[in-house]
């Protein structure tokens, strides 16, 4: 697992679905989080400040989680940072688009705290 | 004077074919002038009501957590002053039963997604709603500029009237009166 003091940027339009994220991350020990609500919130947040890692939504109003995964691979400050999709997009084509625009991995909701923890034990291997 | 009386009866056969296409559109204009907002404000009425449900239900969690965890620290500590064999089962039982009901409180917390899910489906609902309301609009506006001869702007100015009364959470007889007038009829 990543160290517990890692700066962590939730992304999601639903307030509920930002809170489930962060608890779980605090049940996992990750206290360093803050919030976005869309991927254009997120974005200037990112250019802002400094995070280590991006937990986003897919389906978003005025920015979407596919549109904030490539400007953050297209931007030479931020494309080093890994970005875990959380999304309700399950199909295989939702997927391969995703891993095309760049995200590291990708989870179906809902999800359980097993999975979040193993996803991100993976992308920080 | 036969021509005139040609003209005339021209005239009241176009009269009533008017008022037929006016009792056409009136009904659909109403009805769904009325209908379609309610329905949208419904669907967004019961995902603010699922949103702050979802949140109280979450402190309610949030607080059982935060005693439970309360338990534990205390149950640690009881055992850490090495009570007696019987005393310390229980306080071993306890802890074990604690740590059971934390996670189930996590099991419980990760299942209110099921609102972001539900709101996802009720924004589908209501950008269908969305394309009907498109839908119904073309339909009247074909029929208020059929068999006439519109120019294209005029066709645009009915139709962004007609969308005018659809945006609108109630329309009176008035306003239905007042818009097919503006239509010539």
């Amino acid at each position: 697992m990543p160290p517990t003091d890692i700066k962590i940027l939730v992304v999601d339009d639903m307030s509920t679905m930002r809170r489930i994220i962060r608890t779980i991350l605090n049940q996992l020990g990750y206290s360093n989080i803050e919030e976005a609500e869309n991927g254009k919130q997120a974005l200037a947040k990112l250019k802002k400040e400094k995070f280590d890692f991006v937990v986003t939504d897919w389906n978003m109003p005025e920015m979407d989680g596919l549109s904030l995964v490539k400007a953050i691979r297209s931007d030479q400050e931020l494309k080093h940072i890994p970005v875990l999709m959380v999304t309700a997009e399950a199909k295989k084509e939702n997927v391969m688009e995703a891993l095309k625009a760049g995200v590291n991995n990708y989870i179906v909701k809902p999800f359980t705290p097993e999975v979040l923890k193993e996803k991100m034990e993976k992308i920080f291997k | 004077m036969k021509d005139l009386e040609e003209i005339i009866k021209e005239l009241i056969t176009n009269v009533r074919e008017l008022e037929g296409v006016i009792e056409n559109i009136k009904k659909p204009v109403s009805e769904s002038s009325q209908l379609l907002p309610e329905t949208a404000k419904n669907i967004e009425d019961v995902m603010v009501f699922l949103e702050q449900t979802s949140h109280t239900i979450m402190n309610l969690l949030e607080k059982i957590n935060e005693n439970s965890n309360k338990i534990q620290e205390d149950v640690e500590f009881l055992l850490s002053l090495n009570p007696v064999s019987k005393v310390k089962e229980r306080l071993e039982s306890i802890k074990q039963k604690n740590e059971e009901n934390i996670n189930t409180l996590l099991e419980l917390y990760t299942h209110m997604s099921f609102h972001d899910l539900a709101g996802q489906q009720l924004k589908t609902v209501l950008e269908v709603l969305e394309k009907i309301k498109g839908a119904l609009l073309d339909i009247i506006v074909s029929q208020v500029t059929a068999g006439k001869n519109l120019k294209e702007e005029e066709v645009s100015g009915i139709k962004g009237k007609v969308s005018e009364l659809l945006e609108r959470d109630r329309i009176s007889q008035e306003d239905v009166d007042k818009l097919l007038e503006e239509f010539g009829l």
